[in-house]
């Protein structure tokens, strides 16, 4: 009976130390739904590794007077290796779409963890909507294909700083300022 | 019978003229040599521009939908009025057929600038709500370009930041767009071949020219839903 006890006691221990010891998941998603429950208005907060996180500025190469034209796009990769790709809705000059890549590797560095603020319905990208040959390198976590239709990006946020660009929406995520 | 030739511009002959007191005029008066003149209703200046909003006759425009982009867009439907004035005064004006859509104006608006006046980001380069650029700015007043049939005087760039100026230019500019998109495709283009154009993306070789567009898709289609 005594050593029965004195096992619990120890099972116990191990319980207590093991869910003790658990870290912060290194993605974690949660979906708000959108007004009249239609998904295109979904809102969606991730929490995530700065190393699952990468970016990139994207020259449309456009013609005339509009080759200014730059798109801000963010990538993000689950814990099942899937590419959550999230865009800046609006076209940027060049030096804008860099200077917002460096704003916001200040606010991914410093920090394991950032929350993600994105809009728009999680769907997951047909066969033919995208090229198969779209791979976005993660380091150490190896390259992997974007898995999901593009969402747009509202917030970006550590502990101290956020970037947002949600003042023209109605709604952002919970626990994100509208600016 | 001769065919009757609709002019565009006009010649001034010599006049005396007011200008500022200075060394050089101490009367205040000058005389101004022969010089040409565009004749109304062939080019908007701020005053027109105003004077054709306050008085348009709206009975039977188009509206752009209402009430579809604004769960998303806190001021989605607050140029709908400008939107559906100019797409309809430049739709009489170049007696287009089929008519330009008030709603392509609306979703280009959301894809441009998420329908804020002064985006922030972009302000060296294209300005205002439907993001134009200082070069269009020029193309759009320049009296022997490529609009030159009808086109904007005494536009700033400052200007560009006010919707009630900045909507009634990119419509116009939707409209050679829609000209230079037909060359192109030697026939009328759609509502997508038209935005493409517009933002110089039709004939682009670029791999991300449909990532570029969807936003303006993802806008025309909930207004179309």
């Amino acid at each position: 009976m005594q050593c029965l006890r004195s096992n619990l006691f120890w099972l116990l221990s191990l319980c207590f130390f093991i869910s003790g010891c658990q870290s912060t998941k290194a993605f974690n998603l949660k979906t708000f739904p959108g007004a009249h429950q239609d998904k295109t208005y979904d809102l969606h907060v991730i929490q995530v590794n700065h190393n699952r996180v990468q970016q990139k500025c994207l020259f449309l190469n456009a013609e005339a007077e509009n080759n200014w034209r730059h798109q801000y796009f963010m990538y993000i990769v689950n814990d099942r290796k899937e590419v959550l790709e999230i865009m800046q809705p609006t076209h940027q000059d060049r030096d804008s779409c860099y200077s917002q890549i460096r704003k916001i590797e200040k606010i991914l560095l410093p920090e394991l963890q950032v929350s993600v603020c994105v809009r728009d319905e999680l769907k997951k990208n047909t066969q033919d909507s995208k090229s198969p040959s779209e791979h976005i390198k993660f380091g150490s976590l190896g390259d992997h294909r974007i898995t999901y239709e593009t969402l747009t990006l509202d917030s970006i946020c550590n502990s101290k700083k956020c970037l947002s660009n949600n003042a023209v929406w109605v709604n952002t995520c919970p626990g994100f300022v509208k600016y | 019978m001769a065919k009757k030739i609709r002019k565009n511009i006009t010649i001034v002959r010599e006049h005396p003229m007011h200008v500022p007191i200075s060394d050089k005029n101490p009367t205040g008066i000058t005389i101004r040599d022969r010089h040409p003149r565009r004749l109304k209703g062939t080019y908007l200046d701020t005053n027109e521009i105003d004077s054709i909003f306050k008085n348009y006759n709206r009975k039977a425009i188009v509206y752009p939908t209402k009430g579809k982009l604004i769960e998303e867009y806190k001021d989605a439907d607050k140029y709908d009025e400008a939107i559906a004035v100019w797409t309809d005064y430049f739709n009489k004006k170049f007696n287009a057929k089929p008519p330009l859509d008030p709603d392509i104006v609306k979703a280009l608006i959301a894809s441009e600038s998420s329908f804020n006046p002064d985006p922030l980001g972009n302000r060296k380069i294209a300005i205002g709500i439907v993001q134009i650029t200082k070069k269009t700015l020029k193309i759009l007043q320049d009296t022997k370009g490529e609009v030159r049939e009808f086109i904007f005087k005494d536009i700033r760039q400052k200007d560009l930041k006010d919707p009630s100026i900045s909507i009634p230019m990119a419509v116009r500019w939707l409209f050679r767009k829609r000209a230079t998109a037909m060359n192109q495709l030697k026939r009328a283009p759609n509502h997508e071949e038209l935005i493409l154009e517009y933002k110089g993306l039709l004939k682009s070789n670029s791999e991300y020219k449909k990532t570029g567009h969807e936003k303006y898709m993802r806008a025309y289609a909930v207004l179309k839903k």
